[in-house]
């Protein structure tokens, strides 16, 4: 099994802050990683970096062997935590604007996952629901046949049920070559759809295993670990 | 399907087939479904399925064969065993808890008989 | 590139579609000035100039609506939510800028054709307008002189827009997470580097005063127009250190978006 993302003390520092420090991680080929944190805690700058969109200070980054920058951009498909779509745009262009670019962007994928989350062609991006919207980028995403996903909070503004049909694509999308990682507040829900997991706190790498190992070690769910280890930071 | 994330989601998965296979829901040279069909059935992750499954064919439980897919194996004889195992582990659960609450084993079977004999 | 410009093209549709309608609404409305000259040429001809020089204000303001707009939509994109698309294509940097000039270009040739255009009509409909537009067309727009003044502006405009572009991704890759900090900074790059290309445009032009570094297109013009005040000259020497100045900043701001980004 090879390794798709390889980090090595990996460094992102701002002027005033320090948002990640010495992260080293491998995150496999056919695994779904799961990247955990509060707020302010990372995530977010760690996934940018990995969608080639932040540099890093120091350390090395490498996607599929290679530095983040144009050739990864092209096989990492990226969800950032906002909308990213430009408001005019139908869905229909949205689509076209991603098979032009994107030489891995499959229409017929697309359009398929569009079904599922009842979602039409000729609907404009800016007279959709915070809801839709999210699952209009989560087709786009979905529609790429990527070496490696990340997605930032996918689940952000979605109802319990669409929460399910977007797990349900996710499984059913999910192929052995790819890897994804995904961030999210709702541990509980998705935490069976992680292989590993990726604890971050104040940008170190706090905790990091296999799920199942976890919950053998430590006797509970992940969000109990979640818990136990934010818990115990914040009582710090 | 409901599982409990304070263990391991594939040892449930194991548990859930070989509870099928006790029960002869799934029978011998049966073809279980493909790890896809049943992550997205149970909504899980994929590889954990896999998981099961691999651990499922070590035990002897079931086989894969490359290309076609995992299929139950044994015959009535291995069957019957797990199905008394299960059925160990249950009157085992059961005592235990029973006892927790000081109930004594001619109490516990009478009452044992008066719950079967309200079901039926 | 070409496809990144078609796009921006597409989210301007809108804009473009309002932009020409006001730019012909405003041409017939100049056009109206001229009801009841056309008996009588003598009389139309000095009131007439005067309308298609309104005419040309009222383009060159559209092209800097357009220009800045420009400028704006690419802070929106850095600043915004919509850069993770745009800076998120598997594109290089400089690639992102062409399309970007591709527009401005676009926005150029549509205000030089919308003005002919404005231009011709009412010349048809004056017939002493028409009569001092001629000359100039014939003449004047056919000689090499303008033609490179064309281009020269062209180039000036492009620098000015990649000094204005070097500015903004300086300051948003230099100082991340706090928006209004990086706009000030980048406001302040883009003036320092203004400031920095005048002055030396001064010194240069001084320096190199008793050369002959001009053209003067307006030699061909017809006296109404230059009026008296001898031939206007075209300085050739500060536009060119200009020129040099934006495509540094081009190559600069390339090399951030490619290496130092910060979203």
């Amino acid at each position: 099994m090879s390794t798709v993302v390889q980090l090595n003390d990996l460094t992102k520092r701002y002027i005033m802050t320090t948002a990640l420090s010495d992260v080293t991680l491998d995150v496999s080929e056919g695994h779904i990683v799961g990247l955990l944190g509060p707020n302010g805690s990372g995530k977010t700058t760690l996934m940018k970096i990995l969608a080639a969109l932040v540099s890093p200070t120091s350390g090395s980054v490498l996607i599929d062997g290679l530095v983040p920058g144009v050739a990864t951009r092209a096989i990492v498909s990226f969800l950032p935590d906002v909308n990213h779509l430009d408001r005019w745009m139908t869905v229909a262009e949205a689509g076209d604007f991603y098979a032009d670019f994107y030489r891995d962007f499959d229409r017929k994928r697309f359009q398929e996952l569009l079904n599922i989350m009842g979602l039409s062609m000729r609907q404009k991006i800016g007279s959709l629901s915070r809801g839709m919207v999210e699952k209009a980028r989560l087709c786009l995403v979905f529609g790429r046949r990527a070496r490696l996903y990340i997605l930032d909070e996918p689940f952000g503004g979605l109802d319990p049920l669409a929460r399910g049909q977007v797990l349900e694509a996710l499984v059913a999308n999910f192929r052995t070559d790819c890897s994804m990682i995904l961030s999210t507040q709702m541990v509980s829900d998705v935490e069976r759809f992680f292989d590993d997991v990726i604890f971050l706190n104040k940008g170190c790498v706090v905790l990091a295993g296999v799920a199942e190992n976890l919950r053998t070690e430590r006797g509970t769910s992940i969000e109990g670990i979640y818990r136990e280890v934010y818990g115990h930071v914040e009582a710090r | 399907m409901e599982f409990d994330d304070r263990t391991p989601i594939y040892t449930q998965i194991m548990d859930l087939i070989r509870r099928q296979i006790a029960s002869g829901e799934l029978k011998a040279g049966q073809q279980l479904p493909s790890v896809r069909d049943l992550a997205q059935q149970v909504l899980v992750n994929p590889n954990t399925v896999q998981k099961a499954y691999i651990e499922l064919e070590r035990e002897g439980y079931v086989a894969t064969q490359r290309g076609t897919g995992t299929f139950v194996c044994g015959d009535a004889g291995s069957v019957e065993e797990l199905r008394r195992r299960l059925a160990g582990e249950a009157v085992h659960s059961y005592v235990t808890q029973m006892r927790s609450l000081g109930y004594g084993g001619e109490e516990m079977a009478a009452m044992v008989l008066a719950a079967a004999g309200e079901e039926q | 590139m070409w496809k990144l410009a078609r796009y921006q093209l597409r989210g301007r549709r809108l804009l473009y579609t309002v932009g020409l309608l006001i730019m012909a609404a405003l041409t017939l409305f100049e056009a109206t000035e001229f009801i009841g000259m056309r008996q009588d040429p003598a009389y139309s001809a000095p009131v007439s100039i005067g309308v298609p020089a309104t005419m040309a204000i009222c383009w060159v303001i559209f092209y800097g609506v357009m220009t800045i707009i420009n400028i704006v939509t690419y802070t929106q994109d850095l600043y915004g939510d919509t850069g993770y698309l745009i800076f998120g294509l598997p594109l290089r940097g400089a690639e992102i800028l062409g399309s970007r000039i591709i527009v401005l270009i676009i926005d150029t040739i549509m205000t030089l054709l919308g003005g002919m255009s404005s231009v011709i009509l009412l010349a048809c409909l004056a017939p002493g307008l028409g009569e001092q537009v001629r000359p100039v067309v014939g003449r004047f727009l056919l000689t090499g002189d303008y033609w490179i003044m064309c281009l020269g502006v062209l180039a000036v405009i492009v620098s000015f827009m990649s000094i204005m572009f070097f500015g903004v991704t300086f300051g948003k890759s230099l100082v991340n997470s706090r928006k209004h900090l990086g706009s000030v900074f980048s406001a302040l790059v883009v003036m320092t580097v203004l400031w920095l290309s005048l002055k030396a445009g001064i010194w240069l032009e001084t320096t190199f005063a008793g050369w002959d570094l001009y053209l003067d297109p307006w030699r061909n013009l017809p006296s109404i127009i230059v009026d008296g005040k001898g031939p206007i000259q075209f300085p050739f020497l500060a536009p060119l250190m200009f020129v040099g100045l934006g495509v540094l900043a081009f190559v600069l701001t390339a090399w951030l978006m490619d290496r130092k980004l910060n979203l």
